[in-house]
Formats: C-alpha cells, sequence, structure tokens
C-alpha cells in the first residue's frame, strides 16, 4: 500500500468511512476532527417563513485539519435577517406634557430586508479523549469560536454565525456504538453589543442604540443512527443516516441604550430573557464515503426561539479534500 | 517574498491606522446639528471626546472640547480634526417641554475624508 493510499485509508477510518458517519451530525459538531491535511468545505442554507417572507442564511464554511487533534473552521455568512439599522419602533419614548414614557419592542415583523455579509466566524476544536473499541469509541473535544459579525439582530438571543459578535467554547462528548451515535455539546456564548441606529418615531434623525444581548449557555443532544449500508462491502457504498437533534439554549434579558445614556426598559419576550429546546430529524446521505448531503427540519420542542420562525429548513453539502500528497 | 509582502501590508495597515487616531492638528472639519426628535435646540452645547467611541460621561472634564451654539442656531462646528473616533456629548434646553435634554453618540471621520467637511446630527432627549 503506497503512503498515500494508507493516508486515505486512515482517513476514511477515523473520520469520513461509512463505520463512523452516523456522528456527522447535521446540526452540530461531533467531538471527532477533520484528518490532518484533509480541507473541508460545507455550504449551509437555512430557511424559515416569517410572516409572508422567508428569511435565509448562506453559509460556506472552509474546515482544515491542522493537526490530527486540532481541527480550524472558519464561516463566512450571508443573511436577510436584518436591515442595516434596527428596525423603527425596537426603542422609543413618547411624551405626555413634559412627562416622557419609554418603551421597546413595538417593531413589525415581516419586514422585506436586502441580503448582508454578516462577518466571519472562527472555530477551533481539539480532541483530547480519544477510546476506540471494535464498532465504536468515545471522543471528547473541546472547541472555542470567535465571532466578528456586525449587524442588527434585534432580539436577546445570541448566536455566533450569523448575529452577534463575541466568543463562546465548550465541551463535545461523541459516543458511537454500531449503528448509534449520541453526542453532547454543552457550552457557552459571551456576545459583544451592536452600536447603531433606529429610526425616530417623531420623524427626526437616527437615534443611536445600544443593544447588548443576554450570555447565553448551549446544551444540544444529537442521536445519529446508520440505515443502510446494513453491512459494509466496500467504501464507495452510499450511506444513509437518520439523525434526531435537540437544539436547547438558555440566554439572559438584553438591554438597550439610546442617546448614549439613556437605559430603555425591555418589555416584549424577543429581547427578555429566554430559554427553549428545538428538534431537529433529519436525514443525510454520504456518496463514495466523501459527498456529504443533508436535509433537517426544526420544530420547538419545549419554548421557542424568538430569533427565528418555525419550522427551520437546513439544507448542507460537503466534501473533503485530500491535500496531503 | 511571500512573507515578506505580508510584513509590508502589515506595516501599512498599522501606519494607516495609527494616523486615523481622533484628535486635534489635523485638517477635517465636523458640521453638527442638535436635534430633540425634529425639532431644532438653539444654543446648545455638544462636548467632544477624542479618540472615544463610548459615553465617557456627563463630567466636562472628561471631554477634550467643546463649543456652544448660536441662540438662535442649533449647529456649531469642530475645526481641525483628524480621521478617527469621536464621542460627541451634547446639552441643551427644550423650550416647548422646558426640560433639559441631553444625548451622545460616536462619529468616525474615515481616512477617506480626513481633509473633508462632515455634517452629522447629535440626537439629545429629555
Amino acid at each position: 500500500m503506497t503512503s498515500r493510499k494508507l493516508f486515505l485509508f486512515i482517513c476514511l477510518c477515523l473520520f469520513s468511512s461509512g463505520f463512523f458517519s452516523q456522528e456527522l451530525f447535521p446540526t452540530s459538531e461531533p467531538a471527532s476532527n477533520v484528518p490532518k491535511g484533509v480541507l473541508g468545505v460545507r455550504l449551509t442554507e437555512e430557511s424559515y417563513k416569517e410572516v409572508s417572507l422567508y428569511r435565509n442564511l448562506v453559509s460556506a464554511r472552509i474546515m482544515y485539519g491542522l493537526f490530527s487533534k486540532l481541527t480550524l473552521m472558519a464561516n463566512f455568512t450571508e443573511t436577510n435577517h436584518h436591515g442595516p439599522d434596527f428596525p423603527a419602533g425596537l426603542a422609543f419614548h413618547t411624551h405626555n406634557g413634559n412627562q416622557s414614557v419609554f418603551g421597546s419592542g413595538n417593531y413589525q415583523r415581516g419586514v422585506v430586508y436586502p441580503y448582508l455579509f454578516t462577518g466571519i466566524d472562527l472555530y477551533a476544536k481539539f480532541r483530547f479523549l480519544t477510546i476506540d473499541g471494535e464498532h465504536s469509541h468515545l471522543r471528547m473535544a473541546l472547541y472555542g469560536e470567535w465571532s466578528n459579525v456586525d449587524v442588527a439582530h434585534d432580539e436577546a438571543e445570541p448566536t455566533l454565525l450569523d448575529d452577534t459578535k463575541g466568543y463562546g467554547g465548550g465541551l463535545i462528548a461523541t459516543v458511537l456504538k454500531n449503528h448509534l451515535a449520541v453526542s453532547f455539546t454543552g457550552g457557552f456564548i459571551r456576545p459583544g453589543g451592536h452600536d447603531g441606529m433606529s429610526p425616530d418615531i417623531y420623524g427626526g434623525p437616527m437615534v443611536p442604540t445600544t443593544l447588548t444581548y443576554g450570555n447565553a449557555w448551549i446544551y444540544n443532544l444529537s442521536f445519529g443512527y446508520l440505515l443502510l449500508p446494513v453491512h459494509y462491502h466496500n467504501y464507495d457504498e452510499t450511506n444513509v443516516n437518520v439523525y434526531l437533534e435537540f437544539k436547547g439554549k438558555s440566554y439572559g434579558e438584553a438591554s438597550i441604550v439610546q442617546y448614549g445614556v439613556k437605559p430603555v426598559p425591555i418589555q416584549t419576550p424577543l429581547l427578555q430573557a429566554g430559554n427553549y429546546v428545538d428538534v431537529f430529524p433529519g436525514i443525510q446521505t454520504i456518496l463514495h464515503s466523501n459527498m456529504r448531503i443533508d436535509f433537517s427540519v426544526g420544530f420547538p420542542l419545549v419554548g421557542q426561539s424568538y430569533a427565528h420562525f418555525y419550522p427551520v429548513y437546513m439544507f448542507g453539502i460537503q466534501r473533503y479534500f485530500y491535500l496531503r500528497k | 517574498m511571500k512573507h515578506l509582502m505580508l510584513i509590508c501590508l502589515f506595516f501599512v495597515m498599522l501606519a494607516l491606522g495609527a494616523c486615523c487616531k481622533g484628535g486635534s492638528g489635523g485638517n477635517a472639519t465636523l458640521n453638527l446639528s442638535v436635534f430633540h426628535h425634529a425639532k431644532p435646540i438653539p444654543g446648545a452645547t455638544v462636548y467632544i471626546k477624542y479618540n472615544a467611541t463610548e459615553f465617557p460621561g456627563t463630567d466636562a472634564s472628561s471631554y477634550s472640547d467643546h463649543k456652544t451654539a448660536a441662540g438662535n442656531s442649533n449647529t456649531l462646528t469642530f475645526t481641525g480634526l483628524h480621521c478617527g473616533d469621536y464621542y460627541l456629548y451634547g446639552v441643551g434646553f427644550d423650550s416647548s417641554l422646558t426640560l433639559p435634554v441631553t444625548g451622545g453618540v460616536h462619529y468616525q471621520i474615515k481616512y477617506s475624508d480626513r481633509n473633508h467637511t462632515e455634517s452629522t446630527n447629535v440626537p439629545v432627549t429629555e
């Protein structure tokens, strides 16, 4: 066996082979890494209907296995989720004689926004534990994430990929036994705020508005099951995996300051603290142990997210390129 | 060669960034208009803090300079500014509400506008 073939064989066994393909969850990262020297490219489309229009997110991810235990990723995302400024009515005040009443949350949903490049999200994952058995393994990894996304996001819930700048990190544990894979991700997000402008309801100049988003905890539980093939004959066989992913998040209340000095009371669930668990059933096919195509749909299970509507449709396509000679 | 170009690019960016430090001694001019909603606030004072992006506080000594508009005007001008970041804090009086009004806003003069005259609003509230 040549060294190149040996390398490919190891890559297939370690990551993209049919043995372990059921842990390539559509919406969550497993504890496994991209093999050293392998470049991955992934395109993701996420859509949901908001009132009468569709909100879309298109993300391009580049992944690289820098070391056998360290994977680096960069995500470049474009969405039509936000306008260049905060929506009218996000925060406002009215006059009654010489009394002033400050308020928030009286803003319209389903407004048409242009597609905007939101920023770059960087992600690193370090696998620190590997216990392999026959048709089974346990892997654990630490991850860190940093984002420079800076858009006029108008809900308390932070998301580093497309809504808020900031940083995060956490732990991933993935167990695989025969056809079943189970993975847990626990992590946190510390978002930065957004300094923007919001329209004045009285027609004056745009009002300087700073929105600080709530800190968040993430808790995801994913199940993957290798449906086909039942028994492997070669690596070119098409894999079919089914998934059930539970994605949970708890986040704190947002805060708004207008005119640089005036705190505005939070009066809407969109900006209040919240927690929820969404469930994403999904299906995936992997062609020639490389080209991965997955589709999943998200529904609210416990509570709901105010940062998106339901159902959420997610489509992904991914391929690896083996750069090492 | 590639590394050398990257290093040069880094220093060029660093040099450009160093030029854009908000302060006096430059060629930019900033015209300001003070409004409460759509209502001009004549006679308002605007305090300016050089090289700042966040509200420095209400203490006048925290600011680098200030100007006061004429009693019949809501506009005032800062001259001789560098490109960079400034925090503007307006203080005035809304005679229709008979209330003092204040408000702050961050403004950035871009490198490409370092020799230009810029105009912006300073929204204030009660």
